[in-house]
């Protein structure tokens, strides 16, 4: 079977990481054929991969639309800044190209809508990184709802604590709420896609986020950047301007124009009537970075780390705790996302191999961003959105 | 503090060891003495928590 051929727009980390899964597939499922990106030096660092990697050329392009013309590229990775989804996502569509599309599907829900209409109408397959669902970890919990070893969902409680996350949010384009459309579209899509995957259709939400850490006066200094600053923080960094590496000042963002909040909490509840809480935030302390899952059965009660892949399973009515098992989800040495990174794309190449969507398709996109949107909806405003209301005014387009 | 899982068994010896890959990197198995592992808490308060561990990915069908 010839692989498919793959044109990456956007060579950031994200797409690069892609890549490079693809690259080293060792069933050969996709070829990289074309590259873009306006950075020249990222092209070229690009280029220079992938003819090392795979052993023959690649097409280089400044110029997305142009990549998109070639009749040699039959899908294509979107990985650039988030408030380009929507027009690279349209064109890439609109070009009869099939689509890999970093999260979020846009960056509003106008722009989903228009994302998930576009894939339909084209008849092209689209996926969207929303890794989580690829995770073993996350597999493993599903199929205890699924076959009724958890018994009923009743309840549930999310965590993510990203201390990386600080650096990258407080620095770069992610830093300005226009460009990400907030900080819980930007971040959590992931997770609410995961909870639309395990719980079903959600009925109402409500959201709260603020700025507690990263503004300014937590740090004793005015500067705008590191290396304008002289009593450095844990974050201090020396700039690198030929990998977008920057040093902007984290804590104050009067200075650096940052807009996107640095916590949030999310309550959800499905049609089922489970409720889900669920909170992020980027200043906890490096030895409680995770994703953090409890959820709460009929029949018992599952916590645990994505990052152990380790699933505890206590049964409901067992106070010995001698029936209390660890369920190992994978062997060690994972990677991105307890995995989800390398599976995903793998898995989207096969569907397309085979002309079948992969997990994370329309509907996951549709309806993961109807319940962030939502969530974010409801932090702007300080109401709690029922979801039926977003529904009528964007139907999923089928 | 020290987080380990692995295989619980009694050696030739009739010590505790478990057998456990040293590193993510490495997938060799090897046989840790329950001493050489804990040895940094030797006369320290500790809290030991010990449950069974079953892999499920065997059985993982995509």
């Amino acid at each position: 079977m010839c692989p498919v051929r793959v044109g990456v727009i956007g060579i950031g980390g994200r797409a690069n990481h892609l890549a490079s899964v693809l690259m080293h597939d060792e069933e050969r499922r996709g070829d990289i054929v074309a590259i873009c990106d306006v950075n020249e030096a990222a092209l070229e660092r690009g280029r220079k991969t992938v003819e090392r990697v795979m052993g023959h050329g690649v097409a280089t392009f400044t110029d997305y639309q142009a990549l998109l013309e070639s009749p040699d590229v039959d899908m294509v990775i979107v990985g650039t800044p988030d408030h380009l989804h929507h027009e690279m996502a349209l064109a890439a569509l609109g070009a009869g190209k099939h689509l890999f599309l970093e999260k979020p599907v846009g960056t509003n829900l106008d722009q989903m809508h228009d994302i998930v209409t576009a894939a339909k109408d084209s008849g092209k397959l689209m996926e969207i990184g929303y890794v989580l669902r690829y995770s073993p970890f996350y597999i493993e919990a599903k199929k205890m709802i699924d076959s009724g070893e958890l018994g009923r969902p009743l309840f549930a409680q999310m965590l993510e604590q990203y201390y990386g996350g600080a650096p990258v949010f407080f620095r770069g384009w992610w830093r300005f709420r226009k460009n990400v459309g907030g900080i819980m579209v930007q971040k959590i899509c992931h997770d609410m896609d995961l909870w639309y995957w395990l719980f079903g259709r959600p009925r109402q939400v409500v959201a709260f986020t603020s700025s507690m850490e990263f503004k300014p006066g937590n740090w004793d200094s005015t500067a705008a950047r590191c290396s304008e600053c002289d009593n450095h923080c844990p974050y201090y960094t020396t700039p690198n301007r030929a990998r977008n590496h920057s040093d902007e000042c984290l804590y104050n963002t009067d200075k650096t124009g940052a807009d996107i909040a640095d916590n949030a909490q999310v309550l959800v509840q499905f049609e089922s009537g489970l409720n889900l809480s669920m909170g992020m935030n980027f200043f906890n302390s490096r030895g409680q970075d995770d994703r953090f899952l409890r959820i709460v059965g009929s029949e018992g009660e599952i916590t645990g780390r994505l990052g152990e892949q380790v699933l505890r399973f206590d049964p409901r009515h067992d106070a010995t705790l001698n029936k209390t098992v660890l369920y190992e989800c994978a062997p060690g040495g994972l990677g991105g996302h307890g995995g989800g990174d390398e599976i995903q794309i793998l898995e989207f190449l096969q569907g397309i191999l085979e002309g079948r969507e992969a997990k994370a398709g329309r509907e996951s996109a549709y309806w993961s961003s109807i319940l962030v949107m939502g969530a974010q909806l409801s932090a702007d405003t300080g109401r709690v959105i029922q979801i039926k209301d977003l529904v009528e005014k964007y139907p999923f387009p089928g | 503090m020290v987080r380990f899982s692995g295989e619980l068994l009694v050696d030739d010896d009739g010590q505790l060891v478990v057998k456990m890959p040293l590193s993510a990197m490495n997938p060799e198995l090897f046989e840790i003495g329950l001493v050489e592992i804990l040895e940094e808490f030797i006369n320290r308060r500790v809290r030991v928590e010990v449950l069974p561990l079953e892999p499920r990915y065997e059985r993982r069908d995509g």
